[in-house]
């Protein structure tokens, strides 16, 4: 190994500790491989290099690799659109072993708000057997629009249907719009939940890099992103937005609704959610921490 | 004529009545006796050493399993890492000759070359009843690239070879481990977790209770497929124990003289400066050890074995059959 490549490894020794960051190079140099079969070891070293000193000003190992597995998977993932992440997979893996498919005898339509990359509809498309569901998602950011398309492109619908569009979940143009489709089954929507004053906390792979859109429970978010810390918000203002449009979007028999939710916010998000449900649930993620509501109609 | 007969129906007449005609008084018998001779006594032989064990010795139980196969470097150093990773390249190559899917499971290298430690995933038929000669420690003597003085230095690397039983088919089984056995610990315990966090921390341990088996998988950036993999691992180190359990048992019964594996016996030398392979299982020396590290020749190894491994569970057959 050239004694720079060492160096800068040294810098991200210093960044994750060491572990981390010689698993993180490893993942780097397999991606490496996998990209230039033509093993061109000189140009593999400076791009090596490269990765690591961008990882070690703080950039999302996601965003420099270009991916990132979501079950059966492999996400496109760009700046600023949300990352992936594996509490999501999680409820998702969950939410498709407990809808039952069969009895409805017909296909199934899912709308996916804030759906970021993609990566919950698709993943929908990929565990359940092929021309069994329509799915939709919607997002307010162009770039995820964008992104999600890519990654339906990438990754296929495996036989079912699947559309990505741009709206704003809190113009009630777009709800007139949605309900023209008539009424789905199931709901999904991973929102912003940050409440504002942890958001200052965060890292800065988080803070920086990603869209805070995508992550700051409030709407709409100064256009000054320096002010967001001074918003008065508990994280939880999609929630009531959502309380408000899922009745009239979401078929009132047999349907459900699953939303991800950020660490304590369970009873809040149960309190907001529970009336409009026959039965509702909390999940808990593969960590133990209790991260989705789950409701049936 | 009697003898024309023993040409036409040579299967008929034994061996014994032959050999008996080899010391007839006429000479012209004696001379066709001799011709026959050689071909009855190899069909004769084939049938002893082939034929009556295939017959007689109950097919491989594990014919369909798939093989997971662990190299660790051992004493040695970098040596040691440099061999270790030679020893995954013969098996990928002998693994893709045999028209095998082969994949590596999860690699550690070594800072100065050569690897910690793998684990390669091999299947199709037959795969781990061949692989599972490998298991063992594996000796490397040459002259190391940085050695000075030319000296010859002596290395090992270890093999352990882990079944992996078929998931669909007729020879489904029961699942080897209890899942409320098994205790997971993931990292990312603590914390927020969720929007909150965006470090890839996917690494996955299982502890396996009952017999303190632990397995630690942080090769994909994917949680659920590190999760997937262990599993698989654990299932396979179980297996073995099972396999080896009733091996002994069978041994036992049968006051048996077939040696149990040893992980810890070195069962094969590769020696540079005399270019040959050793195995000391079977006291077989190949010559040419760089196409025995291509892959080609380690099936005629594996024959040996085979061949060796039948004679002596007969031998055992028979002496149980006659202390009876």
């Amino acid at each position: 190994m050239r004694p720079r490549v060492k160096q800068v490894e040294n810098g991200l020794i210093a960044a994750l500790g060491r572990s981390q960051a010689l698993q993180e190079i490893r993942w780097m140099r397999s991606e490496l491989l996998k990209d230039d079969g033509r093993r061109d070891a000189g140009g593999a070293d400076a791009r090596l290099e490269s990765w690591i000193n961008r990882r070690t000003a703080g950039e999302p190992l996601q965003y420099i690799l270009g991916s990132q597995p979501f079950g059966p998977l492999d996400i496109i993932t760009r700046r600023p659109v949300l990352i992936p992440r594996p509490e999501t997979e999680e409820w998702v893996r969950q939410l498709s072993a407990r809808f039952d498919l069969r009895a409805r005898g017909r296909t199934v339509s899912v709308l996916d708000l804030c759906t970021g990359t993609g990566c919950i509809p698709l993943m929908l498309c990929h565990i359940w057997p092929r021309g069994q569901v329509r799915v939709l998602g919607v997002d307010v950011s162009a770039d995820a629009v964008a992104l999600a398309k890519e990654n339906l492109e990438k990754n296929g619908s495996n036989g079912n249907e699947a559309d990505f569009l741009r709206g704003d979940m809190f113009d009630d143009r777009l709800l007139a719009s949605l309900s023209e489709k008539g009424k789905f089954d199931i709901i999904t929507c991973n929102p912003p939940y940050i409440p504002s004053h942890e958001y200052a906390k965060l890292s800065k792979s988080v803070k920086e890099w990603e869209d805070p859109r995508a992550l700051v429970g409030d709407y709409p978010l100064p256009e000054d992103r320096s002010r967001i810390e001074e918003i008065e918000a508990d994280g939880l203002r999609f929630y009531s937005r959502l309380a408000d449009i899922i009745p009239g979007l979401l078929v009132s028999k047999d349907g459900m609704a699953v939303l991800e939710f950020g660490i304590g916010q369970g009873s809040d998000v149960m309190n907001i959610l529970r009336h409009l449900f026959r039965e509702a649930e909390l999940w808990k993620d593969q960590f133990g921490k209790e991260r989705a509501f789950a409701g049936w109609t | 004529m009697r003898l024309g007969k023993v040409g036409k129906l040579q299967k008929k007449w034994s061996y014994d009545e032959v050999k008996a005609l080899l010391s007839d008084p006429d000479p012209e018998i004696r001379s066709m006796a001799q011709e026959d001779e050689p071909a009855l006594s190899s069909e004769v032989v084939t049938f002893v050493k082939e034929t009556l064990p295939a017959l007689l010795i109950p097919p491989s139980t594990t014919l369909h399993y798939t093989a997971l196969v662990e190299i660790k470097a051992g004493v040695g150093g970098d040596e040691s890492a440099l061999f270790a990773e030679e020893l995954l390249r013969l098996y990928s190559r002998f693994a893709a000759a045999r028209g095998w899917y082969c994949a590596i499971v999860s690699q550690n290298n070594h800072d100065r070359g050569g690897i910690k430690d793998a684990i390669l995933d091999v299947k199709g038929d037959g795969a781990y009843d061949a692989m599972h000669w490998e298991n063992g420690v594996h000796r490397v003597q040459r002259i190391p690239a940085t050695e000075s003085q030319g000296r010859v230095h002596t290395s090992t690397a270890s093999v352990m070879v882990f079944p992996v039983a078929p998931k669909t088919g007729p020879e489904l089984e029961e699942d080897i481990v209890d899942e409320k056995d098994v205790r997971t610990d993931v990292m990312r315990a603590s914390g927020a977790g969720g929007q909150h966090v965006n470090k890839t921390e996917s690494a996955v341990r299982l502890v396996h209770n009952p017999t303190g088996i632990t397995v630690f998988m942080q090769e994909s950036r994917s949680q659920h497929s590190n999760r997937a993999r262990a599993w698989e691992i654990l299932r396979a180190r179980l297996l073995a124990r099972k396999l080896a359990e009733e091996a002994d048992k069978k041994r036992a019964m049968r006051k048996g003289m077939i040696k149990g594996p040893d992980r810890s016996e070195k069962i094969r030398t590769y020696n540079f400066p005399q270019d040959r392979v050793t195995d000391h299982r079977v006291g077989m020396t190949l010559k040419n050890i760089e196409a025995f590290m291509e892959g080609d020749r380690l099936q005629n190894i594996h024959e040996a074995l085979r061949r060796d491994h039948y004679a002596a569970e007969l031998e055992d057959l028979l002496e149980s059959a006659t202390s009876a």
